[in-house]
């Protein structure tokens, strides 16, 4: 018995495959690799056996056949990864959740620093901000805004991740592009005025 | 085009990061019965295949909701802490969120960790860096509460 197989499918599988980049180096590597750059729908058949070892779990009927790998069987290749990594334009929101961790890193840093000035130091925190202060005033804008941004950008990030997660609501593209303006446009000027006051 | 940096290229961090290799990824392997594609998963463990079983993500949910929860737990207290003049409320809060902070900060971290670190060595040893600075943020925050000037009388010095 010989099955044609809709190409089209499995042609999205190797571009999914293709961004594991590097994993295969084989013969078939080469022939899938052109098989997606050619973008050709060769005719593909599978024998009853093969078809009979379809997956029990889906509904559907697969038009692939799942073969579980363990990580010593997989060589490494020598292939260079797919470009869309380097030629993808982010989206706003795809910048402002790595900016959400980088802000989380960075105020975890700081934190840990000031918290390690506390805990080991010879003076309290304070003292050794007093010290900056009275060295180097030129610097105290800029690091009240390194303080004030991150803060205020994590936090509106991190309340509107609360919504989502509470609400299911503002999902949609238009309404997360729209909540990532509203956080730039509120975060931005906010750290900016922060920056610049005295209490 | 927005052009990514070259340094997240794999061929340049695996040598220190490891392979640039999800856990679970489809590739094509070769069949010896005919001349076309099979898709094959990538799987990190034998006996989980083998057995059939999945893994248990109980240890996933608590993480999550303890990192949803220490959200809630940032959001109410840190604006106490911040806004408010040093006072036994302030003192409170700073305690509270020298529960929080941690909390958030180490499995936070833990997600960053597990998404962009694949050499196993690696791995542990920055885990065991984040709980170290974790621990190091609990005690530097109790003991500002302790000292009397709170970590929003610390971050306000800054400010005055």
């Amino acid at each position: 018995m010989r099955v044609i197989i809709n190409n089209g499918i499995v042609n999205k599988g190797l571009l999914n495959s293709n961004f594991a980049g590097g994993l295969y180096g084989n013969n078939q590597t080469k022939s899938s690799h052109k098989l997606v750059q050619s973008n050709k729908s060769p005719i593909a058949s599978f024998d009853e056996t093969t078809i009979n070892q379809r997956n029990q779990y889906s509904t559907v009927q697969p038009k692939i056949k799942m073969v579980l790998k363990n990580k010593e069987e997989v060589v490494p290749g020598q292939r260079p990864t797919s470009p869309h990594v380097t030629i993808y334009k982010f989206p706003l929101p795809a910048v402002m959740s790595i900016f959400h961790r980088v802000t989380g890193i960075a105020l975890g840093v700081g934190l840990t620093a000031v918290c390690g000035a506390s805990l080991f130091g010879a003076h309290d925190s304070v003292y050794y901000l007093e010290l900056l202060k009275n060295t180097y005033p030129l610097l105290v804008a800029p690091a009240k805004f390194c303080v004030a941004f991150p803060l205020v950008y994590h936090t509106l990030t991190g309340v509107r991740h609360l919504f989502w997660d509470e609400t299911l609501k503002g999902l949609h593209i238009k309404e997360v592009d729209k909540s990532c303006l509203l956080i730039l446009a509120v975060s931005i000027p906010i750290s900016l005025i922060l920056a610049w006051i005295s209490i | 085009m927005l052009k990514s940096s070259k340094l997240f290229q794999p061929r340049l961090v695996s040598g220190i990061f490891g392979g640039y290799v999800p856990n679970s990824s489809i590739v094509p392997i070769n069949n010896k019965s005919g001349n076309i594609l099979i898709q094959s998963r990538y799987a990190g463990t034998t006996t989980k295949t083998m057995d059939k079983k999945l893994p248990d993500p109980s240890q996933a949910i608590i993480s999550h909701k303890a990192f949803h929860y220490s959200t809630f737990g940032l959001v109410t207290c840190l604006p106490v802490s911040l806004l408010l003049p040093t006072s036994g409320l302030t003192a409170i809060a700073d305690i509270l969120l020298s529960v929080f902070i941690p909390t958030h900060f180490f499995l936070g971290m833990n997600s960053v960790i597990n998404d962009y670190i694949y050499q196993s060595f690696l791995r542990a040893g920055s885990k065991l860096l984040v709980g170290g600075c974790a621990f190091i943020i609990l005690g530097g925050i109790l003991t500002m509460t302790k000292n009397g000037v709170g970590l929003g009388g610390t971050i306000k010095a800054l400010w005055k």
